[in-house]
C-alpha cells in the first residue's frame, strides 16, 4: 500500500513584470523556499530530495539546478530535474509523491522556477518546442496555441468574445485581492472587451503577461505531517496524461485527453459528480477561453457548456465551484511556476491560509497544468483537507 | 533477501557510434520497441514513460514532446528527468513503489551534434565561473589534479586505468570507442587538459536504449527469474563547494549507502561482483572506488596496481569499457545499466557473469564537477 501524502508548505512570492525584475534569480528561489519551510515548520536538513521544475531554454542557460544553491543542496538532499514544459511545476509534484508514497523519503520540496525573466524573446524559444519538419515554420507560439482551439470552440458551440471576456474578468476581479499576482488591475468586463485584439478572438487582457515569480510546495509521509503540521492537505490522487507531438491529429475542440485523465482520476477517487464534491480548482488558464474547456473535460459541466457555466456565475466566489479565486494563470504567469501555483493555491484555500479571496471552507480542491506542444501535456492533483 | 518490489521486464540498446545518423525519436522508437518485444509485454501494458534526456543534449526546448510518443506514452502517464538515466530507473521505480504505475518505459536517445564544451561551460554560473571559460574537461582535470596532489597518482597510472577500459571495450559489440590503446598509446596521445590526455577523457557518442520495469506481481508472470532493482540512492554536490570536498565524492558516497541499506547490502566489498562507475575522465574511477566504499580514502591507486578493479580481479570495474569508451550524454546511464544487465543475464559471450548483484553509478559530471548530481542503483538476480 503506497504511504499517505500530505502538503505541509507552500512559499509563494510577490509576482512582478519579467521586464522590470530586479532581483536576482537565486534571491527569488530563496523567498519561496523560506516561505514554504517556515509554513512547514522544516529546516533544509530535514528536507530529503528537491525536484527542480524549469525548461533550460526559458532560462537562457543550462541546467540551472546546478549553480542555484538556493535549495540547500549537499549529499543527503540530492536534486533531481524535471522538465515537461508547462506542466512542469505539476510535474515536480507528481514525482515528489510518487518519492513520499513509496517510502524513499519521508518530506520532499518541490521548486517551480520563474522562467520569464532570463530570456528577451520567450516565443522564438517556445517555437522550437513545435514540430521542427511541419509546425515549426509556420512560427507557431502560445498565441496560436490558445487561438486555434478558441475560434473552433466559438464555430461549434456558439460561444462568443463575450463569454471569453467574463471568464478574464473573474479572474482579473479575483487577482486584484491575491497579494501575490502579477496583474491587479481588476479589468472589468468592459474594459477587456475594449482592450486591443491580439490575435482574432483572444483580445490583450485575456492574455497571460510575462511574469516573474517563484514558488515552492513542502510534501511530507502521513507521520511527519502529522508532527509537522496543523493543517496537513492530503494528496488523493496525481496524474498526467500525454498527447501526440504532432498536432495535426487533433480537432481542436476541447481539451479530450483532460477529460480521459480526470475520469480515470476521479474514478481513483470516488469522486461521482465533480461540480458538487469538489469545492474549490485552479486551472490552467493562460488564455481566459481556456476556463471553459477546461470545465468541460474535468465534468463541471456538459460539452460546449462551458459558456453557460461562466455566464451563471457557477466558477465565481458565491457560485457552487469557484475556480481561479487566485486570478489564475491569466493574472500572473511566471512559466513553470505557474503549474506549481495552481496547486500550491488550492492547498492554501484547503488550509484556510489563502491570503486573498478565501473560499468557505473547503473540502476538496483540484489543480489542474496544461503545456508542451499545443496542450500535448495535461496534469491534475486531487486534494483534500 | 532486500525487499524487492521493482523488475526489470525487457531492454535494448541499438550500440553507440561517433555519427548521429536518425533522429532522436525515430532511434527511441526503434530501442523501446525492441525492449518491449523482449519483455512479452505490449504498448498496452504501458502506464508511464520516463525520458531521461537534456533538452540542450537534444537541440530544441521541451524536447520530451518529441520523444516520449516515441516511446509509447500516447494517452498515458509520462515525465522527463533531466539528472540522467539512473535518476530516470529510480523515478519509475518510485512511481512503481507508491503504486501509480505497474509497468513504466524509461527511454534516452543521442542524436544530435554539438559543442560540449560550451554546453558545459553554459551550465557555470554567469558572474563568477562562466567567464573564465571553465567546462567540464577543465573541471576534470582540476579534480584530477587535485587526487594526484592528495595521493600520490601518476599520469602512468591514469594511462593504466584508460587502458584497461579501452581493452574492456574491445569486448563489448555495443561500445563506441573499440580500438583497445594500450598504457603507452594513451600516454604518447596528446595532453589536452593537465594531466588529462586526448585518451583519457570520453568522446561524445550517438545511440539509444531503452528498459522497461515492471511491478513485482507483473514480473513473475514474466519471467521465472527476473533482474530486480534491490536499492537506489540519489546525492548532489553543492555547487560553491570547496575542491577538497569535491574530491571526495560525499554525494556519490551518500548515494551509495541509501542504495546498500534498501538493498540491505551490510559489506559493498564482499556483496557486490562487478559494479559500472561514470568515468567521463579515467581518473575520476579511482575517486569513486573510494566513495563507493570499495577502498579507503586515497587507496584507489594501490589497489589499481594490485590489479583489483581488472576483469580477472576481485572487483570488475566497467566491464563495458565504461564511459570512457561509450558516452551518451543523455543515455550513458540507462546503456550501462544494461550492459550489466546484460552481465547477470549471462547474455555476453566474451564475459561470464561470476556475481549476482552488480552496482552502477551515474553523474551528470558531463557538465563538469560543482553542483553535480549522483545516482547509484544496485540490480539483483537470485541464484
Amino acid at each position: 500500500m503506497p504511504r499517505k501524502v500530505a502538503v505541509i508548505g507552500v512559499g509563494n512570492t510577490q509576482a512582478v513584470s519579467a521586464f522590470s525584475e530586479t532581483r536576482e534569480i537565486s534571491q527569488i528561489a530563496f523567498s519561496a523556499i523560506y516561505a514554504a519551510t517556515k509554513m512547514a515548520k522544516v529546516s533544509m536538513h530535514d528536507i530529503d530530495i528537491t525536484f527542480f521544475c524549469t525548461v533550460d531554454g526559458f532560462e537562457g542557460t543550462n541546467r540551472l539546478d546546478r549553480t542555484m544553491n538556493s535549495f540547500g543542496q549537499s549529499s543527503h538532499n540530492p536534486v533531481v530535474m524535471v522538465n515537461t514544459g508547462g506542466t512542469g511545476g505539476a510535474s515536480g509534484f507528481k514525482e515528489a509523491y510518487h518519492y513520499v508514497a513509496s517510502g524513499f523519503c519521508d518530506v520532499a520540496m518541490v521548486y517551480g522556477n520563474s522562467t520569464g525573466a532570463s530570456v528577451v524573446n520567450g516565443q522564438q524559444i517556445l517555437n522550437t518546442a513545435s514540430p521542427p519538419l511541419f509546425e515549426k515554420p509556420f512560427g507557431i507560439g502560445a498565441l496560436q496555441m490558445a487561438a486555434f482551439y478558441a475560434t473552433r470552440y466559438m464555430h461549434e458551440y456558439g460561444a462568443t468574445e463575450e463569454d471569453f471576456a467574463l471568464a478574464a474578468a473573474k479572474n482579473h476581479k479575483a487577482a486584484a485581492k491575491n497579494p501575490y499576482a502579477h496583474f491587479r488591475k481588476g479589468y472589468s468586463f468592459e474594459q477587456i472587451l475594449a482592450s486591443p485584439m491580439i490575435g482574432w478572438p483572444l483580445r490583450r487582457y485575456e492574455i497571460c503577461p510575462i511574469s516573474s515569480c517563484a514558488s515552492a510546495i513542502i510534501l511530507a509521509s502521513e507521520e511527519r505531517a502529522k508532527e509537522l503540521s496543523d493543517t496537513p492537505v492530503w494528496i488523493m490522487a496525481v496524474g498526467s496524461i500525454t498527447d501526440t507531438f504532432q498536432t495535426g491529429y487533433r480537432d481542436y475542440i476541447g481539451f479530450k485527453q483532460l477529460r480521459t485523465l480526470s475520469e480515470k482520476l476521479y474514478r481513483a477517487t470516488g469522486i461521482n459528480n465533480p461540480l458538487k464534491e469538489i469545492d474549490v480548482a485552479e486551472l490552467f488558464n493562460p488564455f481566459s477561453p481556456f476556463e471553459l474547456w477546461e470545465y468541460e473535460a474535468l465534468g463541471f459541466c456538459d460539452e460546449g457548456k462551458g459558456s453557460q457555466l461562466i455566464r451563471d456565475g457557477v466558477t465565481d466566489i458565491d457560485g457552487e465551484l469557484p475556480v481561479n479565486m487566485s486570478g489564475g494563470t491569466l493574472c500572473t504567469n511566471a512559466g513553470i511556476s505557474a503549474s506549481l501555483n495552481r496547486i500550491g493555491d488550492v492547498a492554501l484555500q484547503l488550509m484556510g491560509k489563502f491570503e486573498g479571496i478565501q473560499v468557505r471552507s473547503p473540502r476538496i480542491g483540484l489543480a489542474h497544468a496544461w503545456g508542451g506542444n499545443l496542450g500535448q501535456f495535461n496534469s491534475i492533483a486531487i486534494l483534500a483537507r | 533477501m532486500s525487499r524487492m518490489k521493482v523488475a526489470v521486464a525487457g531492454y535494448a540498446t541499438m550500440g553507440y557510434q561517433g555519427e548521429g545518423h536518425a533522429r532522436a525519436d525515430e532511434l527511441i522508437f526503434n530501442v523501446t520497441s525492441a525492449a518491449l518485444e523482449k519483455s512479452r509485454i505490449t504498448r498496452d501494458d504501458i502506464d508511464a514513460v520516463v525520458i531521461a534526456t537534456e533538452d540542450v543534449n537534444d537541440g530544441i526546448t521541451i524536447s520530451n514532446g518529441l520523444l516520449v510518443p516515441a516511446a509509447g506514452a500516447y494517452n498515458r502517464d509520462s515525465v522527463r528527468i533531466e539528472t540522467g538515466g539512473v535518476f530516470s530507473l529510480v523515478s519509475a521505480c518510485a512511481s512503481i513503489m507508491s503504486g501509480q504505475a505497474k509497468c513504466v518505459v524509461v527511454s534516452s536517445a543521442d542524436a544530435v551534434k554539438y559543442d560540449p564544451v560550451s554546453i558545459s561551460n553554459k551550465s557555470y554560473d554567469p558572474y563568477f565561473q562562466r567567464p573564465l571559460g571553465v567546462n567540464h574537461i577543465v573541471s576534470s582535470a582540476m579534480l584530477s589534479a587535485l587526487y594526484m596532489h592528495k595521493h600520490h597518482a601518476t599520469e602512468n597510472d591514469f594511462a593504466l586505468l584508460s587502458a584497461m577500459n579501452y581493452g574492456l571495450a574491445v569486448k563489448n559489440p555495443y561500445a563506441h570507442i573499440k580500438k583497445g590503446y594500450s598504457p603507452e598509446e594513451v600516454l604518447n596521445s596528446p595532453i589536452v587538459s593537465w594531466p588529462l590526455h586526448l585518451y583519457d577523457i570520453s568522446p561524445i557518442s550517438f545511440g539509444a536504449s531503452s528498459i522497461v520495469l515492471v511491478s513485482e506481481d507483473k514480473a513473475t508472470s514474466i519471467s521465472d527469474n527476473p533482474v530486480w532493482i534491490s536499492g537506489y540512492g540519489m546525492g548532489s554536490e553543492p555547487y560553491f563547494a570547496d575542491w577538497d570536498d569535491l574530491v571526495k565524492m560525499p554525494g556519490l558516497t551518500y548515494a551509495a549507502k541509501s542504495a546498500y541499506k534498501m538493498a540491505c547490502i551490510e559489506n559493498p566489498k564482499k556483496e557486490i561482483g562487478a559494479i559500472e562507475v561514470c568515468n567521463l575522465v579515467s581518473p575520476l574511477e579511482l575517486m569513486e572506488y573510494e566513495a563507493l566504499g570499495f577502498c579507503d580514502v586515497g587507496s584507489g591507486i594501490d589497489m589499481l596496481r594490485r590489479g583489483k578493479y581488472s576483469e580477472e580481479g576481485n572487483l570488475p570495474v566497467n566491464l563495458s569499457g565504461g564511459v570512457l569508451c561509450t558516452n551518451g550524454l543523455n543515455s550513458s546511464g540507462l546503456f550501462r545499466t544494461i550492459y550489466m544487465l546484460m552481465y547477470l543475464r549471462n547474455e555476453l559471450p566474451s564475459l561470464a557473469c561470476k556475481s549476482n548483484k552488480v552496482l552502477i553509478s551515474d553523474s551528470d559530471f558531463h557538465l563538469g564537477f560543482p553542483g553535480g548530481n549522483q545516482g547509484v542503483l544496485i540490480l539483483e538476480r537470485r541464484t
